[in-house]
């Protein structure tokens, strides 16, 4: 395939595989609750997973080297590995609540029972991710998830505010009348940036990098793929935000239920809209499921130091394989306990916010380091980011689970 | 470093990790058991306020054709289970004693969205289910919400 | 190695990907073995496994582990290094050293798998 063709493909796909549940729960309540006022906050969440992705892809290409070697190499064996008990949790939890949310979806689509559907979507992903491969698994779901851009066209003919849009997409304080708003919107904030922001999702792209072999030629590439996919991906996060605003706020409704969230499609599209939605989450859910366990699987033979890879047989790298395949086990298993999966990914959103610095630090150390990287270390700009960010996500660690508990678990 | 200075340490670490789990979970059984006060009603009713809302949205589509009787069956099985989780909220709540004539209130509309969101789970096009429309539940529970938030 | 390397041990070999001479990673330098000498104390070999990296973690998850996890490590001579960059490279395989046992194993059970 040439350059050209998988820039574009690269683009797609980084577009289909940016909204998970996580981000569709808080996209459509913050839309319900305050309508286009914490726009911006989608917009600080994009730029930031916009540049340390950018960095670890940068990083993968230059060093050939995946994010967690490096925070193992920079932090110290301690901090490393609190820092893989830290991630793993929330990549179990995180794809716990994905393989829920494909379940129930899958439950509507087939009426069948629920605990059965747990079952063979473990089967599924288990399959799924044993036979294809790397680049197969990246291109179905994330070109699948694209599906989603229904929600963008719903949001079009309900003729949105585009002035309280584009006013929203400023930093403001809100139009609130009471202190227990502020502190939910607050709350909201938080995790909504934390749900952009989601550290599985740089150390899959980094490692991804290394699955494709990136060289240095495939800068400008990572570069595109990042900026061009996830503003695009952006956009279906804003067209959530809307019709939460524009449609389920106004009906008195906050929804709760992957379904629901179809609902808005089949009110301009009848069936066909419900379709194209629902299998448009199923994608976008999946790949996330997908990615979380690999992720998790990543980050363990990474710290550990064992062969590792997709792109390598399951028997090439042993440890690795049964990894990934033990993490889809458990997250089932957290699942069929009974536990609402909206309500896992609430918490699970919650405390990756925590762990957000410790993943990014490294990867700026190295990004910025000359010696590391020699012409293709960070230039002002991206090191003016890279800090900012950094500030940014250590004062919302501190204040998430502060601000979880004074809301109620973010229920008000 | 010595078998006993590292004895030592991992003692002096488990008692530090004790006392923490200790206040932790002193702290969050104390908070468990404290009354709930309308914050916390309000949470649950604005909760069933938004399902039974929901519901009429299903209705109002199903009506027009633009689901099919099995997404309507299905996703009312998916809400039934969450009113009831709202249900089991309400009924486990140690209230304030001046809050339960509110509670009073919300129970049995409550009991009415549990019965038309069970009803249309197995059949959906239920008229029973119908008897009481769901946007009336929902405006009670909103009035209920509204006097919870004056409070 | 024949040359006198320059580099700082705990910077730029400790927490290190190791790599045998086939390309398969084989471990993370969990540890260094230093042996005194006349002119001070000299690198004589990497060490892979709990023993390197327990006492590196705190005293109370130490004793935890060890109930969990055998001691033991694998002690792979410093002449073996063939090259010091982003890994550790050696210059003999991984089985030779005794390392990766765990991965070969589970490859053994893996193989019974279909598509594997």
């Amino acid at each position: 395939m040439n350059k050209a063709a998988e820039l574009f493909l690269g683009i797609l796909t980084a577009m289909g595989g940016f909204v998970e549940i996580g981000e569709l729960t808080f996209t459509l309540g913050s839309g319900v609750h305050f309508g286009y006022q914490l726009l911006w906050v989608t917009v600080l969440g994009t730029v930031g997973i916009m540049a340390y992705c950018e960095m670890a892809g940068r990083i993968a290409a230059v060093k050939r080297r995946p994010v967690f070697s490096l925070i193992r190499e920079r932090n110290g064996f301690g901090a490393a590995l609190l820092t893989l008990v830290a991630a793993n949790a929330v990549n179990l939890l995180t794809c716990a609540a994905e393989v829920g949310g494909v379940a129930l979806l899958w439950q509507l689509m087939t009426g069948w029972p629920y605990r059965a559907l747990l079952f063979a979507a473990l089967a599924f992903f288990i399959v799924v991710v044993w036979l294809l491969p790397f680049q197969w698994i990246e291109r179905v779901f994330g070109l699948g998830g694209l599906l989603m851009v229904v929600f963008i066209v719903v949001l079009w003919t309900m003729q949105p505010q585009w002035s309280e849009m584009a006013a929203g997409l400023l930093p403001s304080m809100p139009r609130v009348e009471s202190s227990r708003e502020l502190l939910l919107w607050a709350y909201m904030g938080v995790a909504l940036l934390s749900s952009i922001m989601l550290p599985y999702e740089t150390y899959f792209y980094a490692s991804g990098g290394i699955e494709d072999a990136w060289t240095p030629s495939d800068i400008v590439t990572n570069r595109v793929v990042v900026l061009v996919g996830f503003a695009l991906g952006a956009l279906l996060s804003v067209a959530l935000t809307g019709l939460g605003a524009q449609y389920f706020g106004p009906r008195g409704i906050e929804p709760q239920l992957p379904g629901t969230a179809a609902l808005a499609a089949s009110v301009v599209f009848a069936k066909i809209g419900l379709g194209v939605a629902a299998l448009g989450l199923f994608f976008a859910f999946a790949g996330a499921a997908i990615e979380t366990a690999l992720s998790a699987a990543y980050n363990l033979a990474q710290f550990a130091g064992w062969p590792w890879g997709k792109s390598k047989r399951p028997r090439e790298a042993a440890r690795f394989s049964l990894a990934w395949v033990v993490v889809f086990v458990a997250a089932t298993a957290v699942v069929m306990s009974g536990v609402d999966p909206v309500q896992v990914v609430e918490v699970s959103i919650v405390f990756s916010v925590v762990v957000l610095p410790f993943t990014y630090l490294p990867v700026l150390l190295v990004a910025r380091d000359k010696k590391a990287m020699g012409e293709h270390a960070n230039g002002w700009f991206a090191n003016v980011l890279g800090w900012f960010y950094l500030v940014t996500l250590t004062i919302a660690a501190l204040a998430a689970i502060p601000l979880f508990l004074l809301t109620h678990g973010g229920r008000g | 470093m010595t078998t006993l200075t590292r004895r030592r340490r991992a003692a002096h670490q488990a008692l530090a990790l004790a006392v923490c789990a200790a206040v932790g979970i002193a702290a969050g059984v104390w908070v468990a058991h404290l009354p709930a006060g309308p914050d916390e009603l309000r949470i649950t009713v604005a909760a069933l306020r938004s399902q039974a809302a929901e519901l009429h949205e299903l209705f109002a589509q199903a009506d027009e054709e633009d689901v099919n009787p099995r997404f309507v069956r299905m996703h009312a099985q998916q809400l039934a289970k969450a009113v009831e989780r709202e249900r089991d909220a309400l009924e486990q709540m140690t209230l304030d004693p001046t809050l339960e004539p509110t509670r009073s209130e919300v129970r049995p509309i409550a009991a009415q969205l549990a019965t038309a969101v069970q009803l249309t789970s197995r059949w959906s096009r239920s008229i029973e289910a119908r008897r009481e429309p769901p946007h009336r539940m929902a405006r009670q529970l909103q009035v209920i919400e509204d006097s919870l938030q004056d409070n | 190695m024949s040359e006198r390397p320059v580099f700082d041990p705990h910077h730029d070999v400790l927490d290190r990907q190791l790599v045998d001479v086939n390309g398969t990673f084989c471990g993370i330098v969990d540890a260094l073995e230093f042996t005194p000498t006349p002119q001070g104390p000299v690198l004589t070999a990497l060490w892979v496994g709990p023993d390197g990296w327990l006492p590196r973690v705190p005293a109370l998850l130490a004793l935890l582990c060890e109930r969990v996890v055998r001691r033991h490590h694998v002690s792979v001579p410093w002449r073996h290094v063939r090259e010091v960059s982003e890994v550790i490279r050696l210059d003999v395989s991984a089985g030779a050293l005794g390392l990766g046992r765990a991965d070969r194993a589970a490859a053994r059970w893996i193989s019974k798998l279909p598509f594997s």
